[in-house]
């Protein structure tokens, strides 16, 4: 597993110590800065995953499934209606 | 990232900025959980430990890193 930074590590350096100064924390080794950035990879990751089910979802066809069945023909019965 | 996931597929333009907001809010979450444990056990420095744990109890997640 190569190391590459996913987040640009100086200003999200920079980020972190100012969240943690709100908090009364000073230090912030360069490890968590690192480990952090993987962290927001993996989470973005994660979201870019589901983002793409959905997508795949909405793209599927229950028509010709066996497990459904058409239960109103909305066509017809507005016909229905504008006939009247 | 995208390309990972597959590349074939095209972000739209709020898709894309809402994605972008999504590590934002993740790393402001991150860091003040993490904060509030290291400042808990009476340090002032931050440790991958403490993220660690935070990402594992609230988001279910492992990161493995150098040490462990």
């Amino acid at each position: 597993c190569k190391d590459e930074p996913f987040l640009a590590a100086v200003p999200l350096h920079k980020r972190i110590l100012e969240t943690a100064k709100k908090l009364g924390i000073t230090d912030v080794p360069a490890e968590v800065v690192t480990f952090i950035s993987h962290a927001t990879q993996t989470r973005l990751r994660t979201v870019i995953e589901k983002v793409t089910v959905i997508t795949q979802h909405r793209m599927e066809s229950y028509k010709d499934d066996e497990w459904y069945e058409q239960a109103t023909d909305v066509r017809a019965q507005l016909k229905f209606f504008e006939q009247l | 990232l995208m390309c990972e996931v597959g590349p074939n597929k095209q972000l739209l333009q709020h898709v894309e900025e809402m994605l972008l907001q999504v590590p934002d809010d993740f790393i402001e979450i991150m860091i003040t959980a993490t904060c509030q444990l290291t400042w808990h056990h009476k340090s002032n420095t931050l440790e991958v430990k403490d993220i660690q744990l935070h990402l594992e109890c609230q988001w279910n997640m492992w990161i493995p890193s150098f040490g462990s």
